[in-house]
């Protein structure tokens, strides 16, 4: 009773710092200041007098990056706190933080490898495993994909990406970041020349007006969310506009709620940008000094041609408000509002987006024109002026963009395709010449499916080691990108994950993996912010952590003779010393532990980051504090320094002084970003007779992507069970459909049966249908379409045709996939 | 006097409840939040109160708090972490 006490005592201590921090801020009349960036935090705490030792660690789930303080006693997570000296979340979690250390303890925790033999998976040892696995690469290293995700540490991902890249000159490796952000890569790359946003989220606290461009921050986001109507609770004024096509939790918050037909937000991006034409309104002195004009090539490309003004202006004529509103449904008085605020510039404004950007067929496009609509109205470069995207995953920015995980990028920004980037790699790797394969891998879309091809029908990946991720429930169009696989008895699948999905499900070999805090780590979330956090538990049975996977994978391949597991000088590529000089053989799971390998690694991986001005900052340092946003630079008196706002003389020590703005690695090379004309396009595949209804799918504030997590927690398992579809309910009647019913849903892919909720937390306008992809047994991606972006390769998971039926209201809900 | 046996399968967390500034109606939520078991209150200034709950069922009494239409706000910041004997599995 007495830790009770404490633990009762320490929670009203934390509600009460929470309150005492918004006073202070009342009283200043300016946002909570949190702690500044690089006040220390105790780097290994003590245990308290009730036994508790509380250490920090991010969160687990989305890519808000919010700090938790993790309480341990005798070896188990016993409570979590948000932390009130993050500047990220100020004290907050929300309902999934707080129940993060629940996911460490679900009954059915996967303890021991376990290979299938005969249709069944047996227990085996790790040796074995890992030389199974070896073995498999050995055979075809040409034919071997790693998979793994924005949730991969940087540690993590960065072991990854050498020894496929390094190692084995291969680049069949891919995050399934893939799946959620390569759009917002390609838009930034497009227009800066370099990827990430340049604002960060003090932005939330200063602008004017916060426009949601197909996002839902209140579900998805939502201590960010909290941040922006907790200024309304202090007094502050901010116009929240959601532009979306459907109403979500987000909408209630709203001032505008603008509906618009999916996939026309090109058209209103470009009817803003007419309008501020039109009525001269738009930023000439911000365009005179820091813009240049593109549009795209035939076929499309990434940095498309130039184009002049009078072009540009030319090109947008014909998106008048009158054509737009009949493009996308939104009335002209609407699209006057959006550009009457662009128009002012006594207004700072914010926009954010995420999925509903990103998972699009014109992912580059829309992402290219609303940056573009920021450029051509000046509202660019002041704090709450800031076109930026979000993240789901925790470390999708910090993995997956910045140590480069994909099919096609080196660590740092460098390219595969780019000879001179990779012979820097080659350099820092000190690998032979030559060593780096200089074509980009298959992404992921194309990687998936030449998996589930036939080896003798052009299917030339064989053996895929997938980790920190689920593809058998997120992969676009399951039937053909992942169910394929079954029967190929060529084609070898291996899964390291914590618990039992439907990827171990087809899995040949099933890994068990250490989890948060079971093992060290290293998270960069959506604001640039790095941020570290130690071992606090250990982790159940046999788990291990994924990066000595990789590293006792590539020690095997080493034993079995493979040339690319040495460097230029024939020392192993993963070769790390103590203190005393002396190899530690981190390969070898009793000794993985004797230094600390994540610090080896991160510290590694941080020679590759100045190039672009990404430096992180050392390990060391962010084990002291709650994370650093880069570019960070060491200071004069050894001090780091983080840069809050990028390319912005008054934050960012890379501009140039006098300078103001400086985008110093645009395309054109000349310190200017680019201002994209990008025509509306329809969908690839539009409501018709047959499929009269859009299908959208998306994530819910109670479960974290495919719930294979936060669904072994029962608060949240309870408070959102299962998989629904949402419909309007004039359609509900028109096809005689009652709440509680099922309901067929149907695409030219696929059947669900999925029970109807009408009038629910989300409301779809009529002929729109919202499917969450949380749940295991409702596998919606049996029904998307895996149809993606030209040049991001980003597939659209918000939009295809669908038809309903009702079914009744049955006992069993089933699924059925055509293929 | 709680009996021990169930106090162990209580959950305590913590909250910041943003209340209405209406005087009236203000008063009014914060009686009725007081007659909720398990629940402490600390006005610090402010719309805001600090709130400490110690309940078996801490989801459903914050899903209540929603009916209480003094109530603008609520934000979690503390939680126990659930015995892990009461975790399940789903049924897959
Ligand atoms: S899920 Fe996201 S918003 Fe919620 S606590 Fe975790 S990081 Fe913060």
């Amino acid at each position: 009773m007495e830790r009770r006490l404490f633990l009762k005592t320490t929670a009203l201590a934390a509600a009460t710092a929470v309150i005492a921090q918004r006073l202070a801020a009342n009283e200043g009349g300016a946002a909570p200041a949190g702690v500044p960036a690089g006040a220390p935090a105790p780097s290994r705490p003590e245990a308290g007098p009730d036994g508790i030792r509380w250490d920090k660690a991010p969160c687990r789930f989305c890519g808000t990056g919010c700090t938790v303080r993790v309480g341990v006693k005798d070896g188990r997570v016993v409570a979590i706190q948000g932390d009130q000296l993050a500047d990220v979340n100020k004290g907050l979690l929300c309902m999934k933080g707080y129940h993060v250390g629940g996911i460490l303890y679900g009954r059915d925790r996967l303890t021991t490898p376990q290979l299938r033999r005969n249709g069944k998976l047996e227990d085996i040892s790790w040796e074995e495993a890992i030389d199974v696995i070896a073995r498999r690469i050995m055979r075809n290293p040409a034919g071997f994909g790693f998979y793994g995700s924005g949730q991969w540490t940087i540690p993590e991902g960065y072991a990854a990406q050498k020894l496929m890249k390094a190692g084995l000159s291969n680049n069949h490796i891919e995050p399934n970041a893939r799946l959620c952000m390569a759009s917002a890569v390609t838009g930034y790359l497009s227009v800066y020349g370099v990827d990430e946003p340049a604002g960060c989220y003090e932005d939330l606290d200063a602008a004017d007006v916060i426009i949601l461009w197909g996002n839902n921050p209140a579900e998805m986001h939502p201590v960010l969310f909290s941040r922006i109507v907790d200024r309304r609770t202090r007094g502050q004024k901010v116009t929240i506009i959601d532009l979306g096509t459907r109403r979500t939790r987000s909408t209630e918050y709203a001032d505008h709620y603008i509906e618009f037909r999916p996939q026309s937000d090109l058209a209103i991006a470009n009817g803003i940008a007419h309008l501020l034409l039109a009525k001269g309104t738009w930023d000439r002195d911000f365009v005179a000094k820091h813009c240049n004009f593109r549009k795209d090539t035939a076929p499309v490309s990434l940095n498309g041609q130039a184009m002049t003004f009078d072009e540009y202006k030319a090109a947008l004529a014909e998106y008048t408000p009158e054509k737009v509103s009949a493009i996308s449904g939104v009335s002209v008085e609407k699209l006057h509002l959006l550009a009457e605020l662009f128009g002012r510039r006594d207004l700072r404004i914010t926009s954010l987006w995420c999925m509903g950007m990103n998972q699009h067929t014109r992912g580059t496009a829309i992402n290219r024109l609303v940056h573009g609509v920021h450029l051509l109205s000046g509202h660019w470069g002041r704090p709450g002026d800031a076109p930026t995207s979000l993240t789901g995953q925790p470390s999708a920015c910090g993995t997956a963009r910045e140590v480069g995980t994909m099919c096609h990028f080196l660590p740092g920004g460098r390219l595969v395709a780019k000879p001179e980037h990779r012979r820097d790699c080659e350099q820092l790797w000190n690998l032979p010449e030559g060593r780096i394969n200089p074509k980009p891998g298959h992404h992921t879309v194309e990687l998936w499916t030449r998996f589930c091809t036939p080896t003798g029908k052009g299917g030339d990946i064989d053996t895929i080691l997938v980790q920190v991720t689920n593809p058998g429930q997120t992969m676009p169009n399951l039937g053909k990108t992942f169910n394929a696989k079954k029967g190929l008895e060529d084609k070898f699948l291996i899964v390291s994950d914590v618990y039992p999905s439907a990827t171990t499900a087809l899995a040949d070999l099933v890994l068990p993996a250490a989890l948060w805090v079971e093992k060290n780590g290293v998270y960069g979330n959506s604001e640039r912010r790095t941020q570290q956090w130690f071992k606090q538990v250990q982790p159940p049975g046999q788990a291990r952590n994924d990066v000595w996977m990789t590293l006792a994978i590539a020690r095997r391949l080493y034993e079995l003779g493979h040339p690319g597991m040495k460097d230029r000088d024939g020392r192993f590529l993963f070769s790390f010393n103590d203190a005393h000089g002396h190899e530690v053989p981190v390969w070898d799971w009793e000794h993985f532990e004797d230094i600390n390998t994540d610090r080896a690694l991160f510290e590694e991986y941080r020679r590759f980051t100045f190039m672009k001005h990404k430096n992180v900052a050392p390990y060391d340092e962010l084990a002291r504090v709650r994370g650093l946003r880069w570019p960070v630079v060491e200071q004069a008196d050894g001090s780091f320094r983080e840069t809050p706002f990028r390319f912005m003389e008054f934050s960012d020590p890379y501009v140039r002084k006098g300078a103001g703005i400086q985008f110093y690695h645009s395309v054109t090379n000349d310190d200017r970003a680019l201002i994209w004309f990008n025509p509306y396009e329809a969908a690839p595949e539009e409501p018709d007779t047959e499929y009269p209804f859009w299908l959208c799918t998306g994530r819910v504030i109670e479960h974290w992507h495919t719930g294979t997590m936060t669904m072994r927690v029962p608060q949240l398992r309870n408070s959102m069970p299962n998989a629904y579809v949402e419909l309007h309910p004039e359609d509900a009647a028109a096809a005689g459909i009652r709440p509680g019913d099922t309901v067929v849903v149907e695409t030219r892919r696929g059947k669900l049966e999925l029970p109807v909720w009408i009038d629910g937390r989300g409301r779809p306008p009529r002929g729109s249908l919202f499917v969450p992809f949380f749940d295991q047994n409702f596998l919606v991606n049996q029904l998307t379409l895996e149809a993606h972006c030209p040049i991001s390769k980003q597939p659209d998971y918000k939009k295809c045709a669908a038809r309903i039926s009702r079914r009744g209201a049955v006992a069993q809900t089933r699924t059925e996939a055509r293929t | 006097m709680q009996d021990p046996a169930a106090a162990a399968c209580t959950r305590i967390s913590s909250l910041v409840l943003t209340l209405t500034e209406e005087p009236a109606l203000r008063a009014l939520t914060l009686k009725e939040l007081a007659r909720i078991p398990g629940l402490e209150l600390e006005e610090r200034g402010g719309p805001w109160v600090a709130a400490v709950l110690d309940s078996a069922d801490p989801e459903a009494v914050i899903d209540g708090f929603g009916r209480l239409p003094g109530i603008r706000f609520v934000e979690v910041i503390f939680v126990e972490v659930t015995e892990p004997r009461l975790l399940e599995t789903p049924n897959h």
